[in-house]
């Protein structure tokens, strides 16, 4: 009666089942299953006792006293001020997410990076990746400001998890001006036929397959953008440090 | 039996709510603690840090756990200057807690693809035949299995705050919290007979 091909795709949504977040129909359709299925039935019960045991999951104290380590880091932290400098500023970045604000990230960024030994991040060897944030048409840029900052924060939340190797990234207005000599033409440019760039980051990577795996994993594929990614010829000429 | 402070957690395993009696005690020794005053901050951290170092266990295992513990209390402590007051300071440093951690755990590389199940953290469960079952089965999980499970079912976030957190679609969420529900039932339906811990950390100063 259920071989593994019908009765996989049961299995997957035991879960949402148990969370009760199946549509009526497709909760009809599997309780009718489970009635039948015996497998069913008991994984279901033991996803119920899962659950109910993940709540009632005790909390647990350390078991040695963590107080005086801290203590001691606290004192030598509150005796070195460029270690807690830099917490602030990205506490107050953090306001400003919420508050709704564009918001620039290379200030962060660039902010941590200065403060090299106070907040220890490794830096990574290799070369520089441009990821260009192309918005293909129908692209959702637009939201109340709590979606915008939701937004602003997956980049951001992102940009963080990626540490060192996120060297800046910014927003770009929708507008500014095109600039051609050839053409003897200065205009505004806006939103029109030309691919929109929405944003960038710049990231420093091993190799262009770790640039690669960074990109895959940016919010805005899954926000239905698509990403260029360049790498960056260094010259010799002065760079950033 | 737990410290009268710490704040329970509800049943609907939501983060800690403040305004309560136990709130306002703790609420106090943080706006102290705003002022500079060590001891309220440790009497602060004795009341939360069962709660705090919990999610760090569960969330980066027990290897990494009071290196990231510390981490959290000292931005907390820097950081309490930017507590507002308005909502409880026990859900303020839960929150603290939590991106903190996410972020320490993100740093050492959690990936959340449907595909591929990346590197498989080596096991870092020391089993001392103490903990619960539970606890060392969620450690055990696959990185990204294990943070969305903990982030709902532990901590009661939605898939939608989970996904946006996370960078993940909510599909993704979902199919790794069935994943990680399913892995965890074989780890309870063959339970190896230890009863849950005594609180070992029954110790505290009020």
């Amino acid at each position: 009666m259920h071989d593994s091909r019908t009765h996989d795709p049961w299995r997957e949504r035991l879960s949402e089942y148990v969370d009760d977040e199946l549509a009526a129909d497709e909760r009809a359709a599997l309780e009718a299953h489970v009635k039948t299925c015996r497998e069913c039935a008991v994984l279901v019960e033991g996803l119920r006792r899962v659950v109910a045991a993940a709540r009632e999951l005790p909390d647990r104290a350390p078991i040695t006293d963590p107080w005086p380590a801290l203590r001691a880091a606290i004192t030598a932290a509150d005796e070195d001020p460029a270690v807690s400098r830099p917490r602030r500023a990205v506490r107050s970045l953090a306001w400003a997410f919420a508050a709704g604000v564009l918001v620039t990230l290379a200030a962060w960024l660039a902010f941590g990076r200065s403060q090299g030994t106070g907040v220890s991040e490794p830096t990574v060897a290799g070369g520089s990746y441009l990821l260009l944030l192309h918005e293909p048409e129908g692209f959702a840029s637009e939201g109340t400001p709590a979606e915008q900052a939701a937004v602003v924060e997956r980049y951001a939340s992102w940009a963080r998890g990626l540490g060192a190797r996120c060297l800046g990234g910014e927003e770009l207005a929708p507008e500014g001006w095109e600039i051609s000599l050839a053409e003897q033409r200065e205009r505004a440019s806006g939103p029109g036929p030309h691919p929109v760039i929405g944003g960038f980051f710049l990231v420093q990577a091993a190799d262009e397959d770790e640039a690669l795996r960074i990109a895959r994993t940016c919010p805005h594929l899954e926000r239905g953008g698509s990403i260029e990614l360049r790498p960056i010829r260094t010259h010799a000429t002065p760079s950033t440090k | 039996m737990e410290d009268s402070r710490l704040e329970p957690r509800p049943a609907t395993a939501r983060p800690v709510r403040s305004g309560s009696e136990h709130g306002r005690g703790l609420d106090a020794d943080a706006r102290a603690a705003v002022a500079g005053d060590l001891a309220a901050f440790e009497r602060f951290h004795r009341a939360t840090v069962a709660r705090v170092h919990s999610l760090a266990r569960r969330l980066l295992g027990a290897g990494s756990a009071d290196d990231a513990c510390q981490e959290v209390y000292l931005r907390a402590w820097r950081g309490l200057s930017s507590w507002r007051g308005e909502a409880g300071a026990g859900t303020w440093l839960h929150s603290l807690a939590r991106n903190t951690l996410l972020n320490l755990a993100a740093r050492g590389g959690a990936r959340f693809d449907e595909v591929v199940p990346a590197h498989e953290p080596v096991a870092r469960v020391r089993d001392t035949g103490q903990r619960l079952d539970l606890e060392a089965a969620i450690e055990r999980l696959p990185r990204g299995a294990r943070t969305v499970f903990v982030l709902h079912d532990v901590e009661g976030l939605e898939h939608g705050e989970i996904a946006a957190r996370l960078s993940i679609s909510v599909g993704t969420s979902k199919s790794q919290l069935s994943r990680a529900r399913l892995l965890l039932r074989s780890a309870l339906e063959t339970p190896s007979g230890h009863g849950p811990p005594e609180h070992e950390g029954g110790h505290r100063h009020a």
